[in-house]
């Protein structure tokens, strides 16, 4: 386990070696222009290539990455010389994306995995709907999404936030002891905690007594566990109303990754149906859903799960893109900024926490689905998708 | 009996060949109703794309159905939909349907092009990495993991920011199609290529004597076909998706397309003060989904039929 867990990460280091080279280079190329482009209106050709001499410019392209990577590990990500965003900076968009992306993904993983479990056990008119309705939320446009939400569900989201929350005169965060962004760190720090001492300690228990380890009950758990915390550090209204700021996103989120997981349940619970020991399954009298939710949904999780670490990199992708088109200020909305500005130190630095990101996610999930079941630590290993 | 009527016996063999194996494709393929929607609905954008040029010769005055610049001033704008526009006109007067054609065209283009260059890069790369192990499968299989953490719909439009770079359809198709091709396409074929290589009917080629290039372009390449048709399709519904997106930000070279028609309904809508035009805001939403859905349907039938697990299944 030892060995896998060394290989992987060291792979994983490889990767994101190459990915940030790649960024770097591609970005370098084929964008025209330099950190030295915007000044040039102000100084004269001799200026202009001191400048770029001083800063290191002219170099050849790959000791200009090997500064950049160098100063990238010893000082960090370093400055901009525009102002991106209102007082935005990478630190606090890094939270806001990642509760949204816990939350969304746990809540679509179960989703779909219930609906493809379903649709997959039983074949019909019924299935091909839901199938349906799957693909056309996959493929929806995000920004029609994003207008339809915030105008349709905006409105009854407010009131209902304002009905469990006390705060008639809407100034919670102005009497608020605590800023937002702290708030902001603490639930997103319980949640990725409580979640992973959950995969530690349910993973322990696992190999011990047959419990399923990733069910409604269990991210029932981490969210009581979660908010029992908020409780006792007294930001639960600070929490609730956050949560409700951020549900459209997460339910965008939501509605544009579920389907993935339901038709990947759904396929591999269509192959598994027709086995052998399901057909022993059902000879010994054991009623329909039991067979459907204990012989075949267990089998057929583990092409879902290998498949959850490669598609991770599009769920992220498809969080940016989403927080573009309902206006929550996280990594996407600050990526996109930047962007507009043209401020490339500051997008290649944004990607570069992705990729970090996508990385580190990854490798937890194989190393727990590993845990879990050997079987696909082989799959990883030989590199089925 | 000469070398030409050989010749031509051989020709008609291979055709009637080609014929049984397409039936019995499309015999499997057409077990999945969806699947055959898929197929109704992508004939219909086909349509839609070269009727849209026939329309405008010969149907359709240029001053009024000109989907940039046409104008109707017998009517208030933005207009539902009517005999003389089927589905309105938007906020600036324009045409909606004739507009929707339009773009049905540079859509085509796109896909066709992403398709294409992910099928084509990555075939080669997971042959390649398949058959060659070794360093030259390591450090492919790492560039593909460094390519799969490069979101493609982000990196072109940071490579469109400011019209740096002129983004018309084939562009962006052949870039995405490069990136999502090294990335998730490649690791795919790769993996489908190690299994076919561990078939027995790979030694049996070596034992007969079968050197490199025949056994890629006569064993290997055939059963990487399917799921490369799959993932042809998978790279269609991102870049439709991802140039709606682009175009929906103003970052690509794509004047008529259904991301700007989405921008223009939802810009030009609220902030005058103007209703919202729902016509030329859901027409052009749920062609770009119904689009993108359409891929995704025939690559669901593709998959049942790619995959070996379900003709065994169907079989008994």
């Amino acid at each position: 386990m030892l060995k896998f867990i060394l290989r992987r990460t060291l792979s994983g280091v490889v990767a994101l070696l190459l990915f940030t080279f790649l960024t770097f280079v591609l970005i370098e190329v084929l964008l025209p222009g330099d950190y030295a482009t915007p000044f040039r209106l102000s100084m004269t050709g001799d200026e202009i290539a001191a400048f770029r001499e001083s800063l290191g410019l002219d170099r050849p392209l790959p000791v200009r990455y090997w500064f950049w990577l160098r100063n990238l590990l010893t000082s960090g990500l370093g400055q901009t010389t525009f102002r991106v965003g209102d007082g935005l900076d990478l630190k606090s968009v890094i939270p806001p994306t990642v509760l949204v992306f816990v939350i969304g993904l746990g809540i679509a993983y179960l989703l779909g995995s219930w609906l493809g479990r379903v649709t997959g056990w039983r074949p019909g008119w019924r299935s091909d709907g839901i199938t349906l309705l799957g693909i056309a939320t996959y493929t929806l446009f995000p920004p029609f999404l994003g207008f339809l939400l915030v105008r349709l569900l905006g409105p009854r989201v407010w009131d209902l936030r304002n009905a469990l929350i006390d705060d008639p005169r809407g100034n919670l965060w102005i009497v608020a002891p605590v800023t937002k962004q702290a708030v902001m760190w603490t639930m997103t720090a319980t949640v990725v905690v409580v979640s992973a001492l959950y995969a530690l300690v349910g993973s322990w228990v696992a190999r011990r007594r047959k419990l399923r380890m990733l069910s409604l009950p269990a991210f029932a758990a981490i969210a009581a566990v979660s908010y029992a915390w908020w409780v006792y550090r007294n930001i639960d209204p600070y929490a609730v109303d956050i949560l409700f700021d951020a549900s459209v996103a997460i339910l965008a989120f939501l509605l544009l990754s579920y389907g993935e997981f339901m038709l990947v349940m759904q396929t591999s619970m269509a192959s598994v149906v027709h086995d052998d020991f399901i057909l022993v399954a059902r000879a010994k009298g054991i009623p329909d859903r039991q067979v459907r939710d204990r012989h075949a949904a267990r089998n057929a999780l583990l092409p879902l799960l290998s498949r959850f670490a490669v598609s991770l990199p599009y769920l992220l992708t498809g969080l940016v893109i989403i927080e573009r088109a309902v206006g929550w200020p996280g990594i996407g909305s600050f990526l996109f900024r930047a962007v507009d500005a043209q401020d490339m130190p500051v997008v290649l630095d944004t990607l570069v926490v992705v990729g970090v990101i996508t990385i580190v996610v990854r490798l937890v999930m194989e190393v727990l689905t590993a845990v879990l079941d050997p079987r696909i630590r082989i799959r990883i290993e030989s590199g089925a998708p | 009996m000469n070398r030409q009527t050989v010749r031509l016996g051989r020709v008609r063999l291979r055709l009637r060949a080609i014929a049984r194996g397409s039936y019995i494709f499309w015999r499997e393929f057409s077990h999945n109703r969806l699947a055959v929607a898929g197929v109704a609905l992508i004939v219909l954008f086909g349509l839609m794309a070269i009727s849209h040029p026939i329309l405008m010769k010969y149907f359709w005055s240029a001053s009024v159905y000109n989907p940039l610049t046409g104008f109707d001033p017998t009517i208030l704008h933005p207009a539902g939909p009517s005999a003389r526009h089927l589905l309105g006109t938007d906020n600036l007067g324009r045409d909606v349907l004739s507009m929707l054609l339009a773009s049905s065209g540079s859509t085509w283009m796109l896909a066709m092009t992403a398709a294409l260059t992910t099928a084509v890069v990555a075939v080669i790369i997971g042959a390649v990495g398949g058959y060659y192990r070794g360093w030259i499968d390591f450090s492919l299989t790492h560039v593909s993991d460094a390519f799969l953490l490069l979101p493609a719909p982000i990196f072109l439009l940071i490579l469109g920011t400011g019209n740096l770079i002129d983004l018309g359809p084939l562009k962006f198709g052949f870039i995405y199609g490069i990136v999502t091709g090294l990335g998730a396409g490649a690791i795919v074929l790769r993996s489908q290529a190690l299994k076919v290589m561990a078939q027995p009917f790979v030694d049996a080629t070596r034992v007969a004597g079968g050197r490199g290039r025949h056994i890629i372009f006569r064993h290997l390449l055939p059963h990487l076909f399917p799921l490369a048709a799959l993932y042809m399709m998978l790279a269609v519904v991102g870049a439709v998706v991802a140039d709606g997106f682009a175009a929906f930000l103003g970052q690509t070279r794509s004047l008529v397309n259904w991301g700007t028609m989405v921008y223009y309904a939802i810009e030009f809508g609220p902030n005058f003060g103007a209703r919202i035009p729902w016509n030329a805001l859901i027409v052009p939403a749920v062609a770009l989904s119904l689009f993108a859905a359409a891929f995704y349907l025939v690559s669901v039938g593709l998959r049942e039929v790619a995959d070996p697990r379900f003709k065994a299944i169907r079989r008994r």
